[in-house]
């Protein structure tokens, strides 16, 4: 196994690094969703240097490792940025983001390293992670799995025919992860096709439903050591998040896709600086 | 103006003049939304990350008496929904429009779950109208059109300013069929070969109109995969036309694309950009 494990303190150090470099990255190229990936960083910082996923970026083929599913595609740009910090590929290529031929894209495919499969249409992860799930149970494997969902994402009626699948055939070996940052692309999702009360409709699915804040990293890291205990059922985590966290459009609809210009890219600048 | 202002304003003007119009955008934005938004609020929903349910909304609308149209991207409003349409749109009958975004590659640096260039013939196959503009003006009129159909209806949106198109209904030696924003490279590698006579471009829905007896060669133009755009179609009207000559089709390959880049880069890698097609074209049919 070829993995890092920080403690909390760095965990933050590392939220910080990593925002301020996906915000470069996509800065630079012009491309991107900043969004999506600042509500999600501490959760994939946790997941990725906590120690409750077992990964290996010298051989990402391990056959015993642990399976993370990035299904809410878009927030590819730090998910980027943790593969390239770990050890998945070179940093040049987070530099190469977009360009013409780049290896790394506008959402993540199958053949960027450390990516189990393409994603960017949403609502086919939790499916697929819930078919890996089964795999390793048939197959009497201690592999687990964990898939991040966006709140948004939760719109798609797929998403709901996996939860039965997953609470059905008990899968216990698949954590099931909610980015609820309150948006979609364009609006509110309470707007739009309002989801609550989202954890008593998981809890009526089968799921044991965790929440926590989804931008401490502690409260993250303790979810993580309930969510790998053996509850006898499925389990699923609730991140409460502001999308765009530090960005001048925070917690509104212009965070999902729409970059920074003028004075805004200094004052979000000083935001992430501030942020840790 | 923009191909996708063509479509908005005359939504928006249908909208502003028939309530009946209703907009559905399953959490799709376009700038050119926000004056329907604007000024008949109570005619746009945004159905939120749910293609699926938008269409099947869009339907019991439509049964009820409402014209509705539904925005999203195409692949996840097109592939992802199929089944739905067919049995729910198509085969209902239902006075339904569909406008998808990102005709071809114009969403280049997305890769492959957001390239379009299946659509064409498998909506084709589950029996839908489609339009495939090539400019702010043809797109307008696909609007207006599918509006008055009263028909299931399938308009592809790309984006940017193109030239007028218009269309000569010459016959011609060589005729160049296309599609969508590859008529003005068809166009252009038309008029640079103009000097060896009789190079004619087409665009796909025209074609019924176009007389194939002097015809030797008729050439495929288009940003859609060998088996997922127009072949089908124009195949059909060869073959009512007894049109016996050579066919010279260029698209692109049926497998995704990995790759990544401006569109005009990855045309230049696909042999799509406008040097490629005309030496192609010139070295199949021996051009010197």
């Amino acid at each position: 196994m070829h993995s890092i494990i920080l403690d909390d303190d760095i965990m933050r150090l590392k939220v910080k690094d990593l925002k301020k470099k996906t915000f470069e990255m996509v800065l630079k190229a012009q491309k991107g969703h900043l969004g999506g990936s600042f509500s999600s960083a501490e959760f994939l910082v946790a997941l990725y240097y906590g120690g409750y996923f077992s990964y290996d970026s010298i051989n990402p083929d391990w056959s015993e490792r642990d399976v993370f599913i990035l299904s809410k595609g878009h927030a590819h740009n730090l998910f980027y940025n943790i593969l390239a910090d770990v050890g998945y590929f070179s940093t040049d290529e987070i530099d190469r983001f977009a360009k013409n031929g780049s290896l790394l894209g506008g959402h993540c495919d199958k053949h960027v390293p450390g990516a189990e499969i393409t994603t960017g249409a949403l609502g086919h992860g939790l499916s697929i992670a819930a078919g890996l799930a089964l795999a390793y149970k048939l197959d009497g494997k201690s592999n687990r799995v964990f898939v991040l969902l966006g709140d948004g994402e939760c719109q798609e009626g797929s998403v709901w025919e996996a939860l039965m699948f997953i609470a059905h055939h008990k899968l216990t070996n698949l954590i099931v992860v909610v980015d609820y940052n309150h948006l979609g692309s364009e609006d509110f999702i309470e707007t739009t096709s309002d989801l609550a009360p989202f954890h008593s409709k998981l809890e009526a699915f089968g799921f044991l439903t965790l929440g926590c804040n989804g931008h401490s990293i502690a409260d993250i890291m303790s979810i993580l050591e309930n969510a790998v205990s053996n509850h006898g059922g499925p389990v699923a985590i609730v991140l409460d998040t502001v999308k765009g966290m530090g960005l001048v459009t925070a917690g509104n609809p212009q965070s999902h896709y729409i970059l920074p210009k003028g004075e805004d890219i200094d004052q979000c600048r000083r935001n992430l600086e501030n942020e840790y | 103006m923009d191909i996708r202002d063509g479509i908005f304003k005359r939504l928006h003007r249908l909208a502003m003049s028939d309530p009946r119009v209703v907009v559905l955008s399953a959490d799709t934005g376009a700038f050119g939304l926000d004056a329907i938004k604007r000024d008949c609020p109570s005619q746009f929903i945004n159905t939120g990350v749910a293609e699926q349910a938008t269409i099947l909304v869009a339907a019991g609308l439509a049964i009820e008496g409402k014209k509705p149209f539904i925005f999203s991207i195409i692949p996840f409003i097109t592939l992802r929904c199929l089944e739905i349409i067919k049995v729910n749109i198509c085969h209902m009958d239902l006075p339904v429009t569909i406008l998808g975004l990102g005709s071809g590659l114009s969403f280049s640096y997305d890769g492959p779950t957001h390239h379009a260039t299946s659509d064409i013939a498998v909506m084709r196959a589950i029996g839908i109208n489609i339009s495939d503009p090539c400019d702010s003006q043809s797109a307008g009129d696909a609007v207006e059109k599918a509006y008055r159909s009263g028909s299931p209806s399938y308009i592809r949106i790309d984006k940017g300013e193109y030239p007028y198109f218009e269309q000569e209904n010459k016959d011609g030696r060589v005729i160049i069929v296309s599609s969508g924003i590859m008529i003005h490279t068809a166009q252009l590698v038309a008029s640079f070969l103009s000097k060896s006579g009789g190079f004619r471009s087409v665009a796909v829905n025209n074609i019924g109109n176009v007389d194939f007896t002097a015809a030797e060669t008729v050439v495929i133009l288009e940003e859609n995969c060998y088996s997922g755009g127009i072949f089908g179609f124009v195949n059909k009207a060869l073959q009512q036309a007894r049109f016996a000559g050579r066919v010279i089709h260029i698209a692109l390959p049926d497998e995704p694309l990995f790759l990544y880049g401006s569109r005009e880069y990855l045309h230049e890698q696909l042999g799509l950009n406008l040097r490629s097609v005309y030496t192609r074209i010139k070295e199949e049919l021996c051009i010197v």
